[in-house]
């Protein structure tokens, strides 16, 4: 399989700001590490943002997703995906959008299913549509980390060209991650970014919010 | 005691790096039941370089067992399996001896592999406190947790870690440390878990959004009946401490009705100044014995 145009516009539709999953309003705990000095900078954002991309939940969820999109029918990737949470918010953030996703794609394309986290409905309706898988899992890195990249230009840490900087400097970690997910064992889950996790645990007690993660 | 007793493991000379080391395999099971209103010991297997013991405790209902790896450490290839197991309406509490220690591992030899099964049927309380795991330069350690409750069990349970050796100057440049949890209530996946920390530690350990340079984490779990409650008072205990820049970090929340905390501490003594309150305020009282010795 490769990604011809048809897969392409599809992608880009399911994973644009457009697609009505919410993601706006999830900062992955960003705006907790905002707010405790975290991210002085662009340079502090990225290095944050990469770690998550390579040792936090952007490497699970490239592999749930790899997961998902081999066996759509399965329902153990979705179930660890659920309890693959270190808090309420990070919880939520996983499976509101993943409802939401299969809410509208439901609507749109007729796709069924149990519900799931967004990386797994993602991985399951990719293989419903014949996209191919490691095109399919960067394409969501990519998506997962604009997101944050948006949100934290909202949260002023960075501006618009920065932003886009960063976003460019990070387009081969999420081409490098997914390639490697798509090898990995989908028990073997997890990372390193417990300064992340207790980020969005800070941030269900903080008083100021924008965000609901 | 434990690093003399294997000290070709800990201080290898380099033109010996090769030579083979033993290998050390255990299975130790233990499981408790009611009887007259008291946790007692129903089934006790061990094999290998893997101890059961069960000191007279004097308070308190439950049972007391505490588990001794006689190999004193880990090294590459080792294999360990525990099950501890709260029959209906009993308490097990579970712990170590002593610090498990993660030495370096030959390149053909593999991880160490560590797997434990916990399981508490309708009423039971266990609980699984280890004290720490101390992964050391060239350590190797693949660990799996899985724990099985009845819908009304309660379960406590803590995996503390402690990378290398701070107060000797060392840190870790080249490890692998695999640690999974899954935990099931009535055979529902409700919560899971998975450290993975591979490559340079020491480096991975001083990013901002991992360890923000600190050498020593924890996470600790509730789940039943009591969950609700044990968010509340760890949000509680841990608002007391100060907060970033200190010592040591700490966070409560929930999920899936499951309580969860994460710490991160500068070194073992802050960790455990934030741990240990945090325990013994769950359980409502003291830590068992050997974490005081």
């Amino acid at each position: 399989m490769s990604l011809d145009a048809r897969g392409a516009l599809l992608l880009a539709s399911w994973l644009s700001p457009a697609y009505p999953v919410g993601a706006f309003a999830y900062s992955h705990g960003l705006e907790q590490a905002a707010e405790a000095g975290l991210l002085p900078d662009a340079a502090a954002l990225q290095a944050w943002l990469e770690a998550i991309l390579r040792h936090g939940a952007g490497r699970s969820d490239a592999v749930l997703l790899a997961a998902a999109w081999r066996d759509p029918d399965d329902p153990a990737p979705a179930e660890l995906a659920a309890a693959l949470q270190p808090s309420a918010e990070r919880a939520l953030e996983a499976t509101a959008q993943g409802e939401a996703f299969a809410r509208t794609t439901l609507a749109v394309r007729g796709h069924s299913g149990a519900p799931a986290p967004l990386p797994v409905a993602l991985g399951r309706a990719a293989r419903r549509e014949d996209l191919p898988l490691a095109e399919t899992a960067a394409a969501y890195l990519h998506a997962f980390a604009s997101n944050l990249v948006s949100a934290a230009i909202r949260l002023s840490v960075l501006g618009q060209t920065e932003a886009q900087a960063v976003i460019a400097a990070l387009a081969p970690v999420c081409e490098a991650v997914a390639a490697e997910a798509l090898a990995a064992d989908p028990e073997d889950v997890g990372g390193a970014c417990l300064a992340v996790d207790l980020s969005s645990i800070f941030h269900e007690t903080q008083t100021t919010r924008l965000f609901r993660s | 005691m434990l690093d003399a007793a294997r000290p070709a493991t800990a201080t290898a000379a380099p033109g010996r790096a090769l030579a083979r080391q033993p290998r050390a395999e255990g299975e130790g099971r233990v499981s408790s039941k009611i009887r007259a209103g008291r946790s007692r010991l129903d089934g006790l297997y061990q094999r290998g370089s893997a101890k059961c013991m069960l000191p007279t405790v004097y308070e308190g209902a439950a049972l007391e067992a505490v588990l001794l790896n006689t190999a004193g450490g880990l090294t590459g290839g080792d294999r360990f399996d525990w099950t501890a197991e709260a029959g209906a309406g009993s308490h097990l509490v579970t712990t170590t001896q002593t610090a498990e220690r993660v030495y370096r591992a030959q390149p053909h030899e593999g991880p160490a592999r560590v797997r434990t099964r916990l399981r508490a049927g309708p009423g039971a309380t266990l609980e699984w406190l280890p004290q720490e795991t101390i992964l050391f330069d060239g350590g190797a350690l693949d660990r799996r947790l899985e724990i099985d409750l009845a819908p009304d069990a309660a379960f406590i349970g803590v995996e503390p870690l402690i990378l290398g050796r701070a107060a000797m100057g060392e840190t870790v440049r080249e490890a692998r440390f695999r640690d999974a949890w899954r935990l099931r209530i009535d055979g529902r996946l409700v919560w899971a878990d998975g450290l993975r920390l591979e490559g340079d530690v020491g480096a991975l350990a001083a990013r901002a959004a991992t360890f923000g340079g600190r050498i020593c984490a924890a996470t600790a779990v509730v789940a039943g009946p009591g969950a609700e409650a044990a968010v509340v008072s760890a949000r509680n205990l841990l608002a007391s401490f100060p907060g970033p820049g200190a010592e040591a970090l700490g966070a409560a929340s929930r999920v899936n009705g499951v309580a969860t905390v994460r710490i991160l501490a500068r070194d073992g003594r802050a960790l455990r100044r934030m741990l240990a309150p945090l325990l013994e305020l769950w359980r409502g009282g003291s830590l068992p014995r050997p974490w005081t010795m």
